[in-house]
């Protein structure tokens, strides 16, 4: 009797005991995890890969992998030869009298390292000079969130001296108090060098915070190969106008014999919010109806309901609706990379690491850039999407930053700029800065013009940026997967964009 | 006659204790009791229960984590109103029941299925186990990762294989309709071995007498299962089950790196709408409003779950 | 156990009939587990593969099987770029420690919920259980609040103190102990045992089997742990393993390589420490199973 009990009574314990266990395992305490960062988006600094040496327009050598619409050689591909990692840059260690500063990007890969030389490289001469040294390190979350290490920093006291930040949480912060305006001299310094929209992303209550690194101006990217072999000219069948990209999309899509699309002539901007609202942005400005008001002040209204808006929206349903688009292939980087899609529009930044470095061999030269136009094909521009350099409020060594920070970013030397362009392909935010080395001619020339246009326009600067980006990424997929209608794309969009900017301004 | 005598002597030190009516032997019991039980009182006062009420304040208050806790306005049930009038966050709630739902099924089917099978064969037993244990010892996070890369719509070995075997691919984790389904198939595989684990426990308890005399009496496997095995692991069954609906309700580094939430909200569940509302949208006390709320569904499932599975018998 | 005689064969034929059957289920069973292990090792398999292999190889169509070149640069990377070796260092020192201590106040916790007697004993069990109910998310930014308020941001107190009891140990352990027969201990407590004696000298032996699969459960959760350390640990020299392997990623979409290898550096010592402590696992099971 007493061990039937015993038995009975060690069953539920013995299934307690593993089911508590299980929670400890994945439950409560320990609390969930912050994950590494967010399903693949093309983030705001994408990394070169492994092979890719600095300033050079670094073929990889892959082999021909065989795309779904190329045909294939088949067979094993070739092997790399002697796999080589570049070596490990370490710091130098801190010099005696030397004040220590800390910045943190978000960079990691060579990208990091590379930036980690311009660092030793000032540490080794001019920093002693100045007394200063500079500790250079990662911050720790994805792209998707460093929103809870910023606060967990603040409160602490161990945030970085200079921040490296992209616009979705510049006005955020700025607002809570994180940064400490440069002195007027540098402000003016940076009023006079750089590209006017680039200091206005960073310009909050008429103070310019700090300086702008890269730009990101949006181009449409064709293939001029695929145009090619459909008897369509890349030069003079460049698609300006909305109804002519969109019948070039449908004639460029190609489907296999189950009806799945190899190549997207249009490839959507999936999963990312960033990038549909820049997108939107540019094209409805250019289309008379700007997405917001850009006067700075008070409460920002978002417009998705005027007629230019509804244009855009209805432009890309039509090509969703036409089947001409990548809903479902995946993100836009990799369809671009891998020649499963004819025509892209993207940020400067895709041709070095969606194209060149992770892309297929052959692909760059294949490129042929053009601008974005209004609906009727006549006005085109461009705009600045930019990061910035600011200095935390609650740093003890203002003056030591803005020190470092003008040997980095002033010219003539244009450190950062330089070490951006040639390193990365990103196009410079200082005003008449060559574009980089690697671009060919054409691309070049495209980019020159885009940005000399006198239509510019500049990313929002607004708190609840980030919110944005998720309301216009989810809907903009929704739209694209056709599960929204435009109507009810503009309607819920219109919504959701008042709530959040009264939820962040109320 | 001795022990009377041993007892009498102690029964004279109840100190305290025996206000209560405790002396002696009873009263060193019920004080070293009472002892531990207050060091852990202690200790979830102030690592759970300070920080817990604190957090229910800070529900009622509007407030960004960012400028300091006294700065922080009180608003009453607002967030609260907000919330129950929010489709979006309506929306999140279903998701999570809809994934807890899911993973409860695949979990504990497929677990209790397992321990089944293994314990019904001669051989390999401790080898099957430690295999289909193996998935959960991994990272969630590097799990996640990882099925992602597997689930890739391009060059993602599940696809790639698919289109071997000459069968129809899937969008998996890009496409709204399958993108949930493609997350529980990780989390499936992650923890059905761990189940199986438990099940197993309770089931190798059976003692097997009770098998041989239902073999006797005629009874085939199910009837077996229905009227012996399954009052036997009842109460462990309803231990599994309670805390596996816990941990799913708030399932979430999965899913943000799984999905991040899309696409187009199809994976959004609730703890994941209150991460990016308290570290996106800088509605720190919002989100303490919806763990509040998610704390309370737990809280009325779990005694659900009691009042349904609770054995008859007191053991 | 006696055949029943049936109308219908010979006895020996039915026996032979049931054997069948028996056989046949049985290689149901053998079939059913290998489909099942496949499922669970090939993922597992392909992220050890992978981890060695370049880039492109991963994201390649068609599949590339194995690598041309196994690469170990992605382990030297993964060495090299993140602070590893102090995130070894620092989850040797963290998680082993939490476990000991949760182990140990699991069990004399337990211990008092189950088998000492006193009023209100089962009102503050479901106390304790209660807390299992919580969301961690609901805890974390106060208890972060708090930690910096008791400025232990960037210490190992605040990677050990807030998880010094653990409701689940306790929970668990309560139900394990209440198996054990109450004269045990009774009739130590009349022979004039103490009662940290009866703790240490009856209860402890009793659950050693119990304790060891504890262990290693909240040995897998802590060493696992991302949340926490990324709010509290500031500086990379205090990084556990998770968060210094974090620091890796970024790049998610570019880098798989250095991600599968960086996830197999992560992963291993959890499949050492389950190698070796499976046998625990085994024999409590095992232990538990015996019949009669």
């Amino acid at each position: 009797m007493a061990m039937r009990l015993g038995r009975r009574s060690f069953v539920s314990g013995a299934a307690a005991f593993g089911s508590a266990l299980l929670l400890a395992a994945c439950g409560s305490p320990p609390p969930p995890t912050k994950p590494a960062v967010e399903v693949p988006k093309p983030t705001e600094a994408p990394k070169p890969a492994e092979a890719a040496k600095p300033g050079a327009a670094a073929e990889p050598t892959k082999p021909a992998a065989a795309g779904a619409a190329a045909p294939a050689p088949g067979g094993a591909p070739t092997p790399l030869p002697t796999p080589t990692l570049p070596p490990a840059f370490t710091s130098i260690p801190q010099p005696a009298g030397t004040t220590k500063l800390l910045l943190r990007v978000h960079w990691s890969g060579s990208t990091f390292n590379e930036f980690q030389k311009i660092i030793s490289d000032y540490n080794a001469n001019q920093g002693p000079k100045d007394k200063i040294y500079m500790a250079l390190e990662r911050f720790v979350a994805g792209s998707a969130g460093p929103i809870g290490t910023f606060i967990a920093d603040f409160q602490a006291g161990t945030q970085e001296d200079i921040y490296h930040l992209s616009d979705a949480y510049l006005a955020d912060l700025y607002a809570r108090g994180f940064f400490s305006p440069p002195p007027m001299e540098i402000q003016n310094y940076i009023k006079d060098n750089f590209l006017a929209t680039a200091v206005g992303t960073g310009t909050m209550e008429g103070k310019v915070m700090g300086y702008p690194t890269e730009n990101q101006p949006h181009m449409l990217f064709i293939n001029k190969k695929m145009f090619e072999e459909d008897k369509l000219d890349p030069v003079k069948d460049f698609p300006k106008k909305w109804d002519d990209i969109r019948r070039v999309a449908k004639q460029l899509t190609k489907k296999d014999a189950a009806g799945t699309t190899t190549r997207a002539g249009f490839p959507a901007m999936m999963n990312a919010g960033e990038h549909a609202l820049v997108q939107r942005l540019l094209w409805q400005f250019l289309n008379g109806a700007p997405l917001m008001k850009q006067d700075g002040g008070g409460r920002p209204p978002f417009d998705v309901t005027s007629d230019g808006a509804r244009a855009v929206t209805e432009f890309l349903y039509n090509m969703a609706k036409d089947d001409s688009t990548s809903a479902g292939m995946g993100e836009v980087g990799p369809v671009w990379g891998q020649r499963r899609g004819a025509m892209t529009t993207h940020d400067a930044w895709g041709v070095f690491f969606r194209v060149v470095s992770t892309g297929q061999p052959g692909l760059l030269d294949e490129q042929y850039t053009g601008g974005l136009y209004d609906a009727g094909g006549t006005k085109t521009g461009n705009l600045s999407r930019n990061y910035h350099y600011v200095v935390s409020s609650k740093s003890k060594y203002k003056d030591e930053a803005w020190k470092f920070l003008r040997w980095n970013n002033d010219g003539p030397d244009f450190r950062m700029q330089n070490f951006q362009t040639n390193t990365f392909g990103f196009v410079a935010s200082v005003k008449n800065f060559p574009l980089p080395k690697f671009f060919p001619d054409q691309m070049k020339q495209a980019f020159t013009d885009s940005l000399k246009e006198p239509s510019q326009t500049q990313m929002p600067v607004i708190k609840g940026l980030a919110e944005v980006y998720n309301i216009i990424r989810d809907h903009h997929d929704a739209l694209m997967n056709l599960k929204e209608t435009p109507a009810e794309y503009t309607k819920a969009m219109d919504e959701e964009l008042k709530k959040a900017m009264n939820a962040a301004y109320g | 006659m001795a022990l009377a005598t041993d007892t009498r002597t102690i029964r004279r030190r109840g100190g305290l204790l025996s206000l209560v009516g405790l002396h002696g032997l009873a009263a060193r019991e019920a004080a070293l009791g009472y002892g531990i039980v207050g060091l852990v009182y202690l200790f979830l006062f102030g690592f759970v229960f300070a920080p817990m009420l604190l957090a229910f304040y800070v529900s009622t208050t509007r407030w960004d984590a960012l400028s300091p806790i006294g700065q922080a306005r009180f608003i009453g049930v607002d967030n609260y109103v907000d919330l129950v009038t929010d489709s979006r966050f309506r929306l999140s709630i279903l998701k999570d029941f809809e994934w807890s739902a899911k993973a409860y099924v695949g979990q504990i089917g497929i677990g209790l299925l397992l321990a089944i099978v293994v314990t019904n064969i001669r051989r390999f037993r401790s080898l099957a186990r430690f295999i289909s244990f193996a998935p959960f010892i991994l990272p969630t996070v590097a799990t996640a990762i990882l099925f992602t890369i597997l689930m890739d719509p391009t060059w993602g070995i599940f696809n790639q294989s698919l289109r071997m075997l000459h069968m129809p691919d899937s969008k998996w984790l890009a496409d709204p309709g399958t993108a949930m389904n493609s997350a529980l198939l990780m989390i499936i595989w992650k923890y059905a071995g761990y189940y199986m684990v438990l099940f197993m426990t309770a089931l190798l308890a059976v003692p097997q007498e009770y098998y041989d005399a239902a073999h006797i009496d005629g009874a085939g496997p199910v009837q077996t299962f229905y009227k012996i095995t399954w009052p036997l692991i009842r109460p462990a069954f309803l231990f599994i089950s309670v805390i596996n609906v816990i941990g799913n309700l708030q399932v979430f580094d999965t899913i943000f790196v799984m999905t991040g939430g899309g696409p187009n909200r199809a994976t959004e569940v609730v703890v994941l709408l209150m991460y990016n509302t308290a570290f996106t949208n800088f509605r720190y006390s919002q989100a303490n409003a919806m763990a509040v709320i998610l704390f309370l569904i737990i809280l009325v499932l779990t005694v659900f779950q009691m009042k349904v599975l609770r054995s008859d018998d007191t053991a | 156990m006696t055949t029943q005689p049936s109308a219908l064969a010979a006895p020996g034929e039915l026996a032979r009939r049931k054997q069948r059957r028996r056989i046949v289920g049985e290689l149901l069973f053998y079939l059913f587990l290998v489909v099942t292990g496949v499922v669970c090792l090939l993922p597992l398999l392909w992220m050890f593969v992978n981890a060695f292999k370049e880039q492109w190889e991963i994201v390649n169509v068609p599949m590339v099987w194995f690598p041309a070149y196994p690469r170990y640069d992605n382990f030297l990377y993964v060495l090299e770029r993140s602070p590893i070796a102090a995130g070894y260092r620092n989850s040797l020192i963290t998680v082993p420690t939490v476990t000991l201590i949760q182990v140990f106040t699991s069990i004399v916790g337990g211990y008092a919920l189950a088998k000492l007697r006193f009023p209100g004993r089962e009102l503050l069990f479901v106390g304790v259980l209660s807390t299992l109910m919580l969301p961690g998310f609901l805890i974390q930014i106060p208890l972060f609040v708090m930690v910096v308020q008791l400025e232990w941001l960037n210490t190992y107190q605040a990677m050990i103190v807030p998880f010094l009891f653990t409701p689940f140990g306790i929970f668990l352990m309560r139900q394990f102990i209440s198996g054990v027969p109450t004269e045990y201990l009774d009739s130590a407590r009349i022979d004039g045992s103490s009662e940290i004696g009866l703790i240490w000298r009856i209860v402890f032996p009793l659950v050693k089997e119990a304790a060891a699969a504890l262990s290693i459960f909240i040995f897998i959760a802590h060493w696992n742990n991302l949340f926490w350390p990324l709010l509290v640990l500031r500086q990379r020299d205090m990084f556990t393993l998770p968060l210094a392997l974090f620091t890796l990623q970024g790049d998610y979409g570019t880098y798989n390589h250095h991600i599968l290898a960086g996830a197999t550096i992560g992963i291993l010592p959890v499949i050492i420490i389950y190698l070796f402590f499976q046998e625990h696992i085994v024999r409590g099971v095992t232990l538990t199973g015996l019949k009669g």
